[in-house]
């Protein structure tokens, strides 16, 4: 008797769970769309998609706030948060390291320097393209830094320590460049507002610029699945496996600087995410989470549920303004100092 | 299949670990690397496998020089045991043993039916089919070491290259997996190890290069029994040897 008699084939394993985990993020989505003024029900939702399908309008204000505002920002929450998962499991992949993260590791710190240098020197200005430029670009330095400075140990509390000392210069960097120009108050105003991570009147403009290179990123991610399941075996024996290392660096370190810099560029600094998210989706996968060719996938759709989930419950809080970026570092640090003690009774 | 160094010279910090050595690693046979501590065993190891570059000479692989070969090719020829492997926890031994499949796997296919296969191959061969689904972290050293030893079998490399592969291990298990190495010799494999136990590498090696560890890159390569005398030993070890019921004995020379 053929054994797919007996138990669901393979593939459907696979498939039922990621079609529940897609269908549930839908809804979820669906759900927010209904949070916050106006009395609008899921079945406004609903009609929506429905008339927007057959490429018509809703009535003025339903189509200002449910398409114009609510929709773009709920789906530039998805992205976000998928990008900045995504790119936290690439990280501890690299990395080899469960507490490394862009966050942890200084990266997304670096990303904020260059693009509030960016608003100081007015270059910001010239067009949309030079905020996420510079921030991937200022998040390649932190990585390239980190490599240069952990390449001859690799021990977790080095790596880690190597990452405190590249978030204080970094940090230290944006408050020397905002002191400097503490006289603009506009200037100030503007930096602080994004500094903050936030979701906040971004919409259809920032959703048509990011998604590109946001996709893209994932899809790169996933393309590097194979090496970064061969790197817990350690560098060398990775590269006796097949494994171009100076190439998956570069590769994977491009990967997390597009994907860091655009979402970082889109609604500032959302810190821990990469921290968390990798983790939550391995505990789903289980025994399988060691594979990338699942975690990454995974990774993405618990970030992209998280983030709806922050963004949701701080537009839910208005008038009081929640940042989003606060929340994430709140649940993250305490997350963190949990994982750190784990770590510690459990050495890796 | 065959590896072969050619003039090889190796230097670190200034001193030669080894200098102007030529010898080849055929299937077929058990080849020990010996020496004093820091004699460049691991190093010389990851020069043959291509990790470094050699300061002099050449490392080849058949015909032609190693770096010529894709990473690809390399991988399917020379397999690699490093003395110690940091495993993550919660991984199956069976998803370990499969990263052994990763040069015959296209970039994006995930494994099939034959790569189940090799894994499950590879797991009896080394008489760990019931370890399959354990996690690699609950394994014993000895059960760890199997399971490694099947990682590399599974990659169905020629050659196998395993740095002091007996260290961790009890005697009853080192002796086990010695004669492991033996069996896949016979069966076509050409065995790279270096080895700390003399005694173990005169019983279970074919061919010998011991690294003198003078700074200046001298070696011996001959045979086990030309290379392992007492009065090679008592002078690059700095202590008495004698051979006694066939087996080698020490004793110290600090009085």
């Amino acid at each position: 008797m053929p054994s797919s008699a007996t138990a669901p084939s393979k593939t459907w394993r696979w498939v039922l769970p990621w079609s529940v985990g897609a269908a549930a993020l839908a809804l979820a989505a669906a759900l927010a769309l209904t949070v916050g003024p106006g009395e609008f029900a899921l079945g406004d939702v609903l009609e929506l998609i429905a008339v927007k399908l057959r490429g018509g309008q809703l009535e003025p204000t339903a189509e200002a706030i449910l398409w114009e505002l609510r929709l773009p920002r709920i789906l530039l929450a998805l992205l976000v948060g998928a990008g900045l998962g995504c790119a936290g499991a690439v990280t501890q992949g690299l990395f080899r390291n469960p507490l490394a993260s862009p966050g942890v590791l200084g990266i997304s710190t670096g990303a904020a320097a260059a693009v509030i240098l960016g608003f100081a020197l007015g270059v910001d200005e010239q067009g949309l393209w030079v905020t996420p430029t510079l921030a991937g670009l200022g998040a390649l330095t932190m990585l390239a830094l980190l490599f240069g400075l952990t390449s001859r140990r690799q021990d977790l509390a080095y790596l880690l320590l190597t990452g405190v000392a590249l978030n204080a210069l970094a940090g230290a960097a944006s408050t020397v460049t905002l002191a400097m120009f503490l006289d603009r108050y506009a200037l100030a105003q503007k930096a602080m507002a994004w500094m903050m991570g936030s979701f906040d009147g971004r919409g259809f403009t920032q959703l048509g610029w990011a998604s590109g290179p946001i996709l893209i990123g994932m899809v790169a991610a996933w393309a590097l699945h194979r090496p970064l399941d061969l790197l817990v075996l350690g560098e060398e024996t990775a590269a006796t496996l097949g494994v171009d290392r100076g190439r998956l660096r570069l590769l994977a370190a491009l990967v997390v600087g597009l994907l860091v810099g655009t979402s970082t560029a889109a609604v500032g600094v959302i810190g821990f995410v990469g921290l968390v998210v990798p983790h939550v989706a391995r505990a789903l996968l289980g025994g399988a989470g060691h594979a990338h060719a699942r975690l990454l996938p995974a990774s993405m759709v618990v970030g992209a549920a998280l983030m709806l989930g922050v963004d949701t419950l701080g537009r839910a809080l208005t008038p009081m303004f929640l940042a989003p970026g606060a929340l994430t570092s709140l649940i993250g640090g305490v997350f963190f100092l949990w994982l750190l003690r784990r770590q510690t009774e459990e050495p890796t | 299949m065959k590896l072969r160094a050619e003039g090889l010279g190796l230097r670190v910090a200034g001193r030669w670990l080894i200098r102007g050595c030529s010898f080849e690693l055929t299937p077929g046979t058990v080849s020990v690397i010996v020496g004093p501590n820091g004699s460049g065993k691991t190093t010389l190891l990851r020069a043959l496998l291509g990790l470094i570059q050699p300061d002099e000479g050449k490392v080849w692989l058949d015909g032609s020089p190693l770096a010529r070969h894709s990473l690809r090719a390399r991988a399917r020829a020379c397999a690699w045991l490093p003395q110690r492997t940091e495993l993550p926890w919660g991984m199956p031994a069976n998803e370990l043993v499969m990263l052994g499949r990763a040069p015959h796997l296209s970039a994006f296919a995930g494994p099939g039916r034959a790569d189940e296969l090799a894994v499950t191959a590879a797991l009896a061969r080394v008489e760990a089919s019931d370890l399959s689904v354990r996690d690699v972290r609950t394994l014993s050293g000895g059960e760890l070491q199997r399971v490694l030893l099947a990682r590399l079998l599974a990659t169905e490399a020629p050659l196998l290259l395993l740095d002091e592969p007996t260290t961790a291990l009890d005697v009853g298990h080192a002796l086990a997996l010695l004669e492991l190495t033996r069996e896949l010799a016979a069966a076509g494999h050409g065995v790279l190890m270096s080895l700390h136990e003399l005694e173990l590498a005169r019983r279970y090696g074919d061919q010998a290069l011991l690294l003198r560890g003078d700074d200046a890159g001298g070696y011996v390569l001959g045979s086990v029994n030309e290379v392992l005398t007492p009065a090679v030993i008592s002078e690059v070890f700095a202590v008495g040897a004698k051979i006694i019921a066939g087996e080698l004995r020490f004793h110290s020379t600090v009085t």
